[in-house]
């Protein structure tokens, strides 16, 4: 299904080291040299646990002897975090005693490892680490993710737009959010059946993952309808992509039925500096641009510019 | 383990021919003197918590870099430091084995065979 489609991150992932010897940091930087992954070595427990806040790293090497705060205590500070507990992290210990193990894995700890550890065991447990962490992070994205369309759900893209919101008016940073209904949709299904609907709304998601920007970010809001959140980009330029999309639609050549023509609708609502206005109102706005869309003959584009309200108040 | 019939013989890691290694162990050759300075001023200063420190270091490194008779001597001296009696410490064992230590630190070997 469309999950790898257009979401998965494929970079390298990042490994944190949290050990208070440098010759250990010398020693993983030069053993994990070949192998497919970023590491990244703190000599503390403070300062790994703001690492792991700034990097988000896939898998940690935790050491537990260390002054000021032990791996113990990172390893309990990291899973009573919601946003950490998952990440597997190998316990890197000259500790050897069972109770230290028992201790560690108890607190969560994915794999333990004694010091001085060997090479190949080493490179291989963080390589079954950094597996568990593909899967889980694949598993959370697909509770995210439309099964159909491959398109973030209308879960994912609630949080996301309020986010995006508050982040905008934060940084007095452009925003638009453009609507998409695809024209005539229930008809398509009447007339060729549902199958031939699902095909429609597969085609459009997948050209649409195509044509929007890597920062754009594509929600299935529900049926036939999909967001499209555009950060950093101003309701004139999001009137440009959004006619490019409705376009290539117009444009695109059916298989199964090549003499017919799918259009798409677009609400665009936008600013271009931070405004005064929340999710919801934002989203709205969206909506009713895309209802005029609609009663103004369907395939075509509406915008809403909200800065220039306050534009217009400015200079009043 | 060291004793009095190797005790002259030069030490090599065990990493020597391991290229991935090579800048690595030029790097803890070349450092090696200094570390072992350190231990003997730690013992001659009588600071204890110092000595457990620094033994605690080198027990988890130098096996790493492929000088595991190195790693049991200093586990030796931590465990000496840590677990011996408090007070009537004997210092005349603690001391036997810091020689010895740093004497094993003088016999080590760079990857090109100069002397560390």
């Amino acid at each position: 299904m469309g999950v790898s489609k257009n979401q998965l991150d494929c970079g390298e992932p990042t490994v944190l080291v949290i050990d208070d010897s440098i010759d250990v940091h010398r020693l993983l930087l030069a053993r994990l040299r070949s192998e497919t992954l970023k590491l990244v070595c703190v000599a503390s427990g403070p300062a790994g646990l703001k690492a792991v806040d700034e990097l988000g790293p896939s898998v940690i090497l935790l050491d537990l002897d260390m002054p000021l705060m032990d791996g113990f205590e990172v390893l309990r500070e990291l899973k009573d975090d919601p946003s950490k507990r998952d990440i597997p992290v190998i316990v890197l210990s000259g500790l050897n005693s069972p109770q230290d193990k028992v201790t560690a894995f108890d607190l969560g700890a994915h794999d333990y490892v004694t010091k001085p550890f060997d090479v190949a065991e080493l490179r291989v447990r963080v390589r079954a680490a950094l597996r568990l962490s593909r899967l889980l992070a694949m598993l959370g994205q697909r509770a995210q993710v439309d099964g159909l369309t491959g398109l973030w759900n209308r879960g994912y893209f609630d949080s996301r737009w309020a986010e995006e919101v508050s982040t905008a008016s934060r940084h007095d940073r452009p925003l638009s959010l453009a609507m998409l209904d695809i024209d005539h949709f229930k008809a398509i299904n009447d007339t060729f059946g549902h199958p031939a609907g699902d095909a429609v709304l597969e085609g459009f998601s997948e050209m649409l993952g195509q044509q929007r920007r890597a920062s754009d970010i594509a929600c299935r809001y529900g049926g036939e309808e999909v967001a499209l959140i555009m950060p950093d980009t101003t309701p004139a330029d999001a009137l440009v992509l959004a006619n490019r999309v409705r376009a290539k639609l117009e444009e695109t050549v059916w298989k199964r039925h090549p003499e017919r023509r799918v259009t798409v609708s677009i609400g665009i609502a936008g600013a271009d500096h931070g405004v005064e206005l929340g999710a919801a109102d934002w989203l709205q706005q969206a909506d009713e641009q895309l209802y005029k869309a609609k009663q103004n003959g369907r395939n075509r584009t509406e915008v809403k510019d909200l800065g220039n309200k306050l534009r217009l108040a400015e200079a009043g | 383990m060291a004793d009095g019939q190797t005790g002259k013989a030069p030490i090599q890691s065990e990493f020597a021919d391991d290229p991935e290694m090579a800048e690595l162990l030029e790097l803890f050759v070349e450092e090696l003197p200094d570390r072992a300075r350190d231990l003997a001023e730690a013992l001659t200063s009588g600071d204890v918590n110092r000595l457990r420190v620094l033994s605690h270091q080198m027990k988890g490194s130098a096996p790493g870099y492929g000088f595991s008779q190195l790693g049991s001597a200093a586990g030796e001296i931590e465990h000496l430091v840590t677990f011996g009696p408090e007070g009537d410490m004997d210092l005349g064992e603690l001391k036997r084995r810091v020689d010895e230590l740093v004497g094993m630190c003088e016999r080590v070997q760079g990857p090109g065979g100069q002397a560390g």
